[in-house]
């Protein structure tokens, strides 16, 4: 079972606090160490995550596997899209909608998620369901759905 | 005759795994078997013994005489045929 948490109408006055606010949320059930919450940010810098999906920018910050103590997602929905710089063309700048940060401690237990993750945001009509959730639970049970097939109950949390 | 593509991301985890993945399949259904190995992007160089073709998921800032190119486009699904296309185009020269 992996941990994720799902929150909405993030309030951020940039991408590192938008992706702070979600890292502590992660932190505060002892899934990652403190330092998480520096190192994605740090992370995000140098090696930015935005990915333009069509139709929606996503962000999947992450960081190194020593700051995770257990695999976890916190998925969290801005409340106004907010701008990352792009995966693999940093001068680039995305607005994001949808954060995904990522707690990876096992790599391969981690990746049928993100597998899930990513082949359901390469669908339009999964974008405009995530954009039309307004609040946790429309988003829980979006995510929920695609994430839950195989792998038995995930703990919301 | 398996070629050998080198994918490479900032931590080496999550992005270089699933494009390793993506790319290795991709090529599959065209007919071509590949071997993809990660590394981290700051060991790229130390990695390149017999690889044919690099991608990656960050900016890469040397240039080697190997081809590379950005291998994004197997995350979001957006410009994979084309990628593709350049990947094979390397690949049947050698």
């Amino acid at each position: 079972m992996t941990p994720i948490i799902v929150k909405t109408n993030i309030i951020a006055k940039d991408a590192y606090d938008a992706i702070r606010q979600l890292a502590t949320q992660l932190y505060s059930l002892s899934l990652v160490t403190e330092s998480f919450i520096e190192a994605v940010c740090q992370r995000e810098k140098i090696y930015p995550t935005g990915l333009p999906f069509e139709g929606m920018g996503i962000a999947i910050p992450h960081t190194d596997p020593e700051h995770v103590i257990k695999n976890c997602f916190a998925i969290g929905k801005l409340s106004k899209p907010t701008n990352f710089h792009e995966m693999g063309n940093p001068e680039n700048k995305i607005p994001v909608e949808l954060i995904i940060l990522m707690g990876i401690n096992n790599k391969e237990e981690h990746l049928p998620y993100m597998k899930c993750i990513l082949e359901n945001m390469s669908s339009k009509s999964f974008i405009y369901a995530v954009r039309a959730c307004e609040d946790s639970t429309g988003l829980k049970t979006l995510f929920g759905k695609c994430l839950s097939e195989d792998e038995g109950l995930i703990n919301f949390e | 005759m398996k070629h050998r593509i080198l994918v490479a991301c900032g931590c080496g985890a999550a992005s270089s795994t699933f494009v390793a993945i993506r790319v290795a399949e991709a090529l599959a259904e065209r007919g071509i078997d590949v071997v993809a190995t990660q590394c981290n992007l700051s060991d790229v160089a130390s990695n390149l013994e017999g690889i044919d073709l690099i991608l990656t998921t960050a900016k890469l800032e040397e240039s080697f005489n190997v081809p590379s190119f950005l291998g994004v486009p197997f995350l979001t699904g957006i410009g994979t045929d084309q990628l593709l296309d350049q990947i094979v185009d390397v690949l049947m020269k050698k």
